[in-house]
């Protein structure tokens, strides 16, 4: 029997806030897509995300991100858009076709348009014990609790006090999981104020200049041993859990195999495709949205969503040229806001100086600017 | 890097093929430099599977050959600092109809006239080697002969050895030119400068044909491509090389043996399955004139799937890690071209190995050294002149 | 206490002296960060976030009552209300709850201040939940004025602040596996540096890192920081592993399923 085919005239891969709000987008230009997500349920890190959300009104702020997500979701279905969960893209080949595996069996995809909005990956580095069982991300501490309502330990250890370990210390608090500390490398808290306030009245320690040193214990672990950077002595924590929170990485697999070309900018997080302000990438028909596109909050990540989506559809021929450059302007306009800030600046420079490498597409120009070509060839 | 260098003797090429000769070169005591455009097992030698595979060569030279090669394994992997995983694990050639039964009998008493160990097995005695075997399986022929080996080990244990022998390996340097005067090779140009040298061996795998312009010679050689999916690591499962039929009527182009229906035949598919030390199963393969395209594709990756469950349908439940393509040094009949260049001195081809890169390295190794230092060979090379096809 | 209310505290003087007349929103948010969700729940319009989202907010405080709405709202549970109607040095203050247990009025709490140190012990008077669905709770607590303005939260139980045994002498740091799923240690990988290679591909081809289950997904940036070290280049340089598919691990019976 022969690998069954099917085609769509725009696939939106990831159903985090970034493509949900792709596919709202190029639904209501008529171009509803076919969204495709690994997870169980539509909407991403938002359905593990218990707290209430910044940002504006166009991005649900002040509201839980379960209850965003719930109100994305409902929303694309309700214009026509294809949700199918539980359905992992096995790869984007150079020549724009999908191999999916869902629940109607392994298939090929033929998009006629292709937004990528895949998200970012936690990342991780090695030490002594990082492969003891106890060990683990932030953010899967946090599906543990939230999503799965299941304790990873009795007592945990935060590394990293930037949101993602600010919020998920609290949220492990919430869960019941004592939270001996966060460390801290910098001189700084790395995210939010209110975020570190809100652990800090709960009674758990920011330790800056605190460095991870090893996780100890035989089969688990037991204990975490930290060095003081400033006095020069270490410390050991007793704690069944060892958070890491040390930052996020576009997941750029898919465009990587794709030939899209990569680009590093640290302060989006590393390696991600290129693309211009319309979040188109040097692929025809291929966009990409969302923390893919560099990490970023998920109000970014809406708002890239909705250019993407925007943009599909005028590409399309689907949008009015007009309405569509009055509708970007607008979203444009609202993600520079977004970017304001002491928190947000470093990142609006990046992406403006990613925007602004279009000799990059032609190769020779960039290198200089510190762009890096990659088609993801080995 | 001095801009001009020498050396007497210059392979082309740092894979499996250019490592060995590299290799029993300096063992011989001569002066060798590796010129490679990329990195040591960068091409076909680190992107295919570690068949060392005696049955499924055809009856005649090329079974000759092999069986010479074969021999030369035990000793390499001693000698060798690099575990190259060799194991003399025997293999398993399955027919899944009583036509491809016949022809694979016809085949085992040709193979066994030439002195090659191979046995009969009915749809019962398989099951002896297998796990557990598919219902098509109608039984298959065993040559206890055949092993397997890491061909990533291998590429690099040989041109490690020949480096601590004396080998200068100049890796990213790239072939531009090769200067023949006299009609005798004097000098080969790369990107890393000049080097002087009187004997030149093309060891350049799918980059021959290229390399062969530059002194006005047409190496017909075409890159073939195969791909193999690769699953996690398991306890050892497979004892034994597996292949079905048809991948021996896709190498050897017997029409009994060809895939029935036309999507695999265009494929070119033909099951291989091996275990590597590391645990995990290679699973192939496909045969391939794609360009120098070594993507893999949807349509091979779910048909090499759909194969491997005919044969050994336990594999099921396992994971699928990746898949990579390689492509082959495929010559017009399928054999190596090994030899010497009428019109030109000191230019030696060892290349168009096809599939077989990896079995036959220690006999192109032994035979090329003995071809650029002796002048002549133990071995009778002339099936594999470059002149057969005229 | 009033003394150490500035102006620099974001309008946090005429809080305290609306809040003579009743509860009154005290804003704790320093930052500029892009949140304006206290400007929607505000049915009054006291609180602007202006001229744009990142903006700090400001509030008019003669047009706050009270309600709490912004308490509940703030994500960054920044915003606390200040009553100082009873006049006779206690004042009421209100905070955002979102810990486990089921408050009611009535319960002893530990009131504490910003770093989590109790300033002292009280009642909880109210209860209020606000904020849709899965509400936020308001808990209304008595406490002397003069810590009023420090008040930040409610505790059932303190914790004591862990710092850590002191270790005596810094232990051995052992060797350890750089890639998990081929179990390729540190060493392994850090010798091989030191014999000449400087590609991720080599590095892979002589050790097997990123060959595993995991494709190299949380090995590669540490190989490529190793192999930056080892050249004195910049880790980005250092190039990637090819993505191959599958991207994510199928089963075979999936990939080669009879219904594809």
């Amino acid at each position: 029997m022969k690998l069954r085919r099917e085609s769509h005239p725009l696939v939106v891969v990831g159903a985090g806030p970034a493509g949900l709000c792709a596919a709202l987008e190029a639904a209501e230009a008529g171009l509803p897509p076919l969204v495709l997500d690994e997870g169980s349920r539509g909407g991403g890190q938002l359905v593990k995300q218990i707290h209430r959300f910044f940002g504006s009104r166009e991005h649900g702020a002040g509201k839980r991100g379960f209850q965003i997500a719930e109100e994305l979701v409902s929303g694309c279905l309700g214009k026509g858009v294809e949700i199918r969960l539980g359905h992992k893209v096995l790869g984007f080949f150079p020549d724009g076709r999908l191999l999916v595996d869902g629940d109607e069996g392994v298939f090929v995809l033929q998009p006629g348009a292709t937004i990528l909005a895949t998200g970012a990956v936690e990342k991780s580095f090695p030490f002594p014990g990082w492969t003891l069982p106890g060990v683990m991300g932030a953010g899967a501490a946090q599906t543990l609790v939230n999503q799965h309502r299941v304790m990873p330990g009795k007592r945990a250890l935060m590394v990293g006090a930037g949101n993602v370990g600010l919020i998920v210390a609290y949220q492990l608090l919430q869960a019941g999981v004592e939270v001996a500390g966060v460390i801290e490398v910098n001189r700084a808290v790395g995210g939010y104020a209110v975020h570190a306030g809100r652990l800090r009245r709960e009674g758990v320690p920011i330790l800056l200049r605190h460095r991870l040193r090893a996780a100890e214990g035989k089969k688990e672990v037991e204990s975490v041993l930290v060095e003081d950077m400033e006095r020069g002595t270490w410390k050991r924590f007793s704690v069944d859990t060892l958070c890491l929170a040390v930052g996020m990485a576009p997941q750029a697999e898919l465009a990587a195999m794709r030939g899209c070309r990569l680009v590093y900018l640290s302060e989006l997080g590393g390696f991600l495709p290129w693309h211009d302000r319309a979040m188109r990438t040097d692929r025809p028909g291929v966009y990409v949205a969302g923390d893919l596109a560099g990490v970023e909050e998920a109000s970014v990540a809406m708002d890239e969503g909705r250019l993407a989506g925007l943009a599909a559809a005028l590409d399309a021929g689907v949008l009015d040229p007009g309405e569509a450059a009055e509708r970007m302007e607008e979203v444009m306009d609202r993600l520079e806001l977004l970017r304001g800030g002491p928190f947000g600046e470093p990142r609006r420079k990046a992406k403006e100086r990613l925007c602004s490498m279009t000799g990059l597409v032609t190769g020779g120009a960039g290198r200089k600017a510190g762009i890096r070509g990659r088609t993801g060839r080995r | 890097m001095p801009e001009v260098m020498s050396s007497e003797v210059v392979v082309i090429g740092g894979g499996v093929i250019g490592a060995a000769i590299a290799y029993y070169l300096c063992r011989e005591g001569a002066e060798v430099m590796i010129v490679e455009e990329d990195d040591l097992a960068s091409g076909a030698s680190g992107a295919c599977d570690g068949f060392v595979s005696l049955q499924t060569k055809a009856p005649g030279p090329h079974l000759r050959l092999a069986m010479e090669s074969a021999q030369l394994f035990p000793e390499l992997a001693e000698d060798l600092d690099v575990d190259i995983e060799y194991r003399r694990c025997g293999g398993l050639l399955l027919a899944t109809s009583q036509e491809q039964m016949k022809e694979l009998r016809g085949r085992a008493k040709a193979l066994k006239a030439e002195g090659l160990e191979v046995e009969i097995l009915a749809a019962g005695d398989v099951k002896d080697f297998l796990p557990e075997v598919g219902k098509e399986v109608k039984g298959g022929s065993y040559c206890p002969l055949d092993a397997r080996v890491n061909p990533i080990s291998l590429t690099l244990g040989l041109a490690k050895k020949a480096q601590e022998m004396g080998a200068t390996i100049l890796r990213g340097c790239k072939v531009e030119n090769i200067v023949v005067t006299n009609n005798r090779v004097r000098e080969v140009h790369t990107t890393a400068g000049s080097i002087h040298s009187r004997r030149v061996v093309c060891a350049a795998g799918v980059g021959s044909n290229q390399i062969g312009k530059m002194i006005i010679v047409d190496v017909p050689v075409l890159p073939q491509r195969g791909q193999i999916l690769v699953t996690e690591s398991r306890e050892p499962v497979l004892k034994t090389l597996v292949a079905g039929a048809e991948y021996l009527g896709t190498k050897a182009n017997i029409q009994a043996l060809m895939p029935a229906d036309a999507e695999s035949a265009k494929l070119g598919l033909g099951f291989t399955a091996e275990q590597t030390a590391s645990g995990n199963l290679l699973l192939g393969s496909t045969r391939e004139f794609v360009g120098f395209d070594n993507q893999t594709t949807p349509e091979a990756m779910n048909a090499i799937a759909r194969n491997a469950l005919r044969y050994l349908p336990w594999v099921e439940d396992m994971d699928v890690i990746r898949s990579f393509a390689g492509l082959r040094p495929c010559s017009p009949d399928g054999l190596p071209i090994l030899g010497t260049i009428k019109g030109i001195r000191g230019f030696y081809l060892a290349t168009g190995h096809s599939g077989d890169g990896i079995c036959l390295a220690p006999v192109t190794g032994v035979t090329i050294s003995e071809l650029v230092l002796d002048g002549e060979t133990s071995l009778d090379i002339a099936p594999f002149s470059l002149y057969r096809f005229k | 206490m009033g003394s150490e209310v500035t102006d620099e505290t974001n309008g946090w003087q005429e809080a305290w002296e609306a809040a003579e007349n009743g509860a009154v929103a005290v804003m704790d948010c320093h930052e500029e960060i892009p949140c304006n969700p206290c400007q929607e729940a505000c049915p009054n319009g006291a609180i602007r976030v202006e001229p744009h989202v990142c903006a700090l907010p400001r509030l008019d405080p003669g047009a706050c009552n009270g309600c709490g709405r912004c308490v509940a709202l703030c994500p960054g549970m920044a915003v606390f209300l200040l009553d100082r109607r009873e006049r006779n040095g206690f004042a009421r203050v209100t905070v955002p709850y979102e810990m486990g247990g089921k408050p009611v009025e009535g319960d002893v709490v530990q009131v504490v201040d910003g770093e989590g140190k109790a300033l002292t012990e009280g009642k909880i008077l109210k209860v209020r939940a606000w904020g849709g669905e899965a509400p936020t709770l308001l808990l209304t607590v008595r406490v002397p004025e003069e810590v009023a303005l420090k008040v930040r939260g409610v505790r059932y139980r303190l914790i004591e602040l862990d710092e850590g045994l002191e270790v005596e002498n810094a232990p051995p740091l052992l060797d350890y596996p750089i890639c998990r799923c081929e179990d390729v240690s540190l060493q392994n990988v850090r010798e091989t540096l030191r014999s000449g290679v400087r590609s991720l591909l080599t590095l892979r081809r002589a050790t097997r890192v990123g060959l595993g289950y995991c494709q190299g997904l949380f090995c590669q940036s540490s190989l490529r920081e190793e192999l930056a070290a080892a050249a004195g280049r910049e880790a980005w340089k250092m190039g990637s592993f090819r993505v191959r598919p599958p991207v994510r691990p199928v089963k075979l019976g999936r990939l080669g399923g009879e219904n594809a």
